[in-house]
């Protein structure tokens, strides 16, 4: 029947099967319900600002997680690395001892990537499954965020002036932290697909038997992408606390949910081996409008968990589908 | 830092025991204690400050005894203590909701007048109250009032949608306003939920924005709302909506004055907290408390409303919730 059609439309067709395509579909279909639903109001320049200000530090903290579920882990971890990276960026901010943004930025990113480090050593040579791994350690962190804290908030007047702003400027018309968005999918990108440690994560979580056997220290691998995964979590931290100009111990609770629901919408497989930078990116950006967009719409504040949590469950079912059938005609394809 | 803390404490703990030694001693004037959760917060300090000034005025000596840390069995100790040195009257902010009961009653057959403050516990006499829920709602209408100049229209951003003191709040709102004709100009146009989290509750302001454009007012019942919502104000200072709400004095320190986002907020007042706790000993020790659904009127010319406590037999509210203007909230930052 493919064949029939004209070479053109057989790369169309081709491109429409590709999981990718078929979540942007979806996500435009969303959109427009969302716009006709709303009035209008949705795809205006102040919603789409709004949008990718609030939510690029979860669009961000989706690709550490694209690492870890590539290697067939997971990190239920990530909300409370967050609180304890921004919590003693934000502390140590109001004693006066980080003088510099940048500072600011780089240590948070320390302190998550040393939360990464201890997950992956655990996960790794301590054989803990990953998801109670993270869940242990979550609490530790969590614990550790109000410990340093002793409970209280670090507010706004005690946080660098360019800290708080540098979340609020923007760059040839692009929020700031958004660009952070967009830097880490060019890096990510480039990283996944054309360079040798991004083939082995691949290798690592699609089989691990054959990595271990081709020579990919296993170990290696788990720790490093934990590792950078607790690095993108508290770069996120930063961004949570220069975004909201407050630390506050219990922040982002929960936030590991909306980001593996952004990658299993993006196409990424929890067995590990799956997925890719361009999908997630696209699921984070639809969980993003999901949430930006359910109370734009009126929707009542008891409806919209349930609501949220079913247009996940389709989103995903389409995609699912949608690949299942691409599969089953690639092989199709291969037998003609 | 510590040191000095440890040392502080070691003052305190001698000066304490030099009261205490007063109190035992001389048998002239009768001793009334306050228990604080812990001896190093400064909103627990603040409560001490308003039981002691209320002491001097009734006449009787005012002492002090708290825990290192939130301990409930540190507590327990104390209260022992104090009993054996035949103070008259302990005020406490328990640190369990059971644990002291056998302690307190132990205390209270004995004829010592035990009464909770900030928070409550079983066997207490009398739960001092800091939060009315009318007196919260009608200081929260009359700041709308205020802020809209009489007719406009205003939103509610609230905590969760389960939360029982946020809705027990905005009920309350509703009768004040339906059942006064002055506010009937007023629009209450949505209430919604922030879930007392940064990212929804900036989400659901900026919603607002959207949705009213000529919304005048936005009134948040829960610190963690108040701050989103007066944030996303002062990086639009030209949207000319203003917050209004129950928020802490050291988090809204940049977004609380005449010319800011929060012309003046409401929370209640640790001082007045603590002075009524001093007559309330006063008033149960010289048998003025009646049964519930009576009145009586304090040695501070107040008159008290007793309505069932719970865990507590009784429970009186201290009053309306203390304003923050842009005059002392530099002064209250430092506090809590």
């Amino acid at each position: 029947m493919i064949q029939t059609k004209s070479k053109s439309l057989g790369k169309f067709s081709g491109l429409l099967r590709s999981r990718e395509s078929s979540l942007l579909l979806v996500m435009i279909l969303l959109v427009l319900v969302i716009q006709w639903r709303s009035g209008g109001a949705f795809l205006t320049k102040t919603v789409i600002t709004q949008l990718t200000q609030n939510y690029a530090y979860t669009m961000v903290l989706s690709f550490g997680m694209l690492l870890v579920l590539l290697i067939g882990g997971i990190d239920i971890s990530i909300g409370a690395t967050l609180a304890l990276s921004g919590m003693s960026t934000s502390l140590l901010m109001a004693d006066g001892i980080i003088t510099n943004p940048l500072l600011a930025f780089l240590f948070s990113i320390v302190v998550g990537s040393i939360c990464g480090s201890v997950i992956g050593v655990t996960i790794s040579k301590g054989k803990v499954i990953p998801i109670i791994a993270t869940l242990g350690l979550q609490y530790i962190f969590r614990g550790l965020t109000y410990l340093v804290s002793g409970t209280k908030w670090v507010p706004s007047d005690k946080m660098l002036a360019g800290y708080k702003s540098f979340a609020q400027g923007s760059f040839l018309g692009l929020n700031n932290l958004f660009w952070i968005v967009i830097i880490m999918f060019v890096a990510m990108f480039v990283f996944l697909k054309w360079t040798n440690f991004g083939r082995q994560i691949y290798e690592v979580g699609s089989n691990p038997e054959a990595a271990k056997i081709s020579g990919i220290r296993i170990d290696r691998v788990k720790i490093a992408v934990y590792t950078i995964n607790g690095a993108i979590a508290g770069l996120a931290g930063a961004m949570y606390t220069s975004m909201y100009a407050t630390a506050q111990g219990n922040m982002a609770n929960g936030a590991e949910m909306d980001v593996i629901a952004a990658c299993v919408i993006g196409g990424v497989s929890l067995d590990g081996g799956q997925g890719s930078a361009f999908g997630v990116l696209l699921g984070a950006t639809t969980i993003a409008i999901i949430s930006k967009s359910l109370s734009l719409v009126g929707i009542d504040a008891f409806w919209q968990q349930a609501l949220k949590g079913g247009i996940i469950a389709v989103a995903v079912l389409i995609n699912v589908i949608v690949q299942r059938n691409a599969a089953r005609r690639a092989l199709e394809g291969r037998e003609i | 830092m510590k040191k000095l803390i440890a040392m502080l404490l070691a003052v305190l703990m001698i000066v304490g025991l030099a009261a205490c030694g007063n109190g035992g001693g001389s048998s002239d004037k009768p001793v009334y204690a306050i228990i604080c959760k812990d001896a190093s917060n400064p909103y627990m300090s603040r409560m001490v400050q308003g039981f002691k000034e209320a002491c001097d005025a009734i006449g009787v000596t005012a002492l002090e005894k708290s825990p290192e840390t939130t301990s409930a069995e540190d507590q327990i100790a104390i209260i022992n203590d104090l009993v054996a040195q035949g103070v008259k009257g302990i005020a406490i902010a328990a640190n369990d909701a059971a644990a002291l009961e056998a302690t307190i009653k132990a205390a209270t057959d004995k004829g010592i007048a035990v009464v909770t403050l900030d928070s409550d516990t079983a066997g207490s006499q009398m739960f001092v109250n800091q939060a009315g829920v009318k007196e919260v709602a009608q200081v929260l209408v009359d700041s709308v009032m205020d802020m809209t100049g009489g007719e406009g229209e205003f939103a509610v951003l609230s905590a969760s949608s389960t939360a029982t003191n946020q809705n027990a709040w905005i009920e309350a709102m509703k009768a004040i306003i339906k059942d006064d004709a002055k506010y009937a100009n007023l629009k209450w146009v949505e209430t919604v939920y922030g879930d007392d989290e940064s990212q929804k509750s900036t989400d659901e302001m900026q919603n607002l924005m959207t949705k009213y454009p000529n919304l005048e007012v936005v009134c948040c019942p829960t610190t963690v709302g108040v701050l989103a919502a007066a944030q996303v104000v002062a990086n639009n200072p030209d949207c000319g909506i203003k917050i209004a709400g129950l928020g802490l004095p050291s988090e809204m320190k940049d977004y609380v004055g005449d010319d800011k986002a929060c012309p003046y907020m409401y929370l209640w007042n640790p001082i007045d907290v603590g002075n009524c706790g001093a007559y309330m000993i006063k008033a149960i020790l010289d048998g003025k408390v009646g049964d519930v659904g009576t009145s009586f009127t304090a040695d501070n010319n107040t008159t008290y409303e007793i309505t069932a406590g719970d865990p507590a037999e009784k429970q009186i509210i201290v009053g309306p919730p203390f304003k923050f203007t842009g005059e002392n909230i530099n002064e209250w930052a430092g506090v809590y």
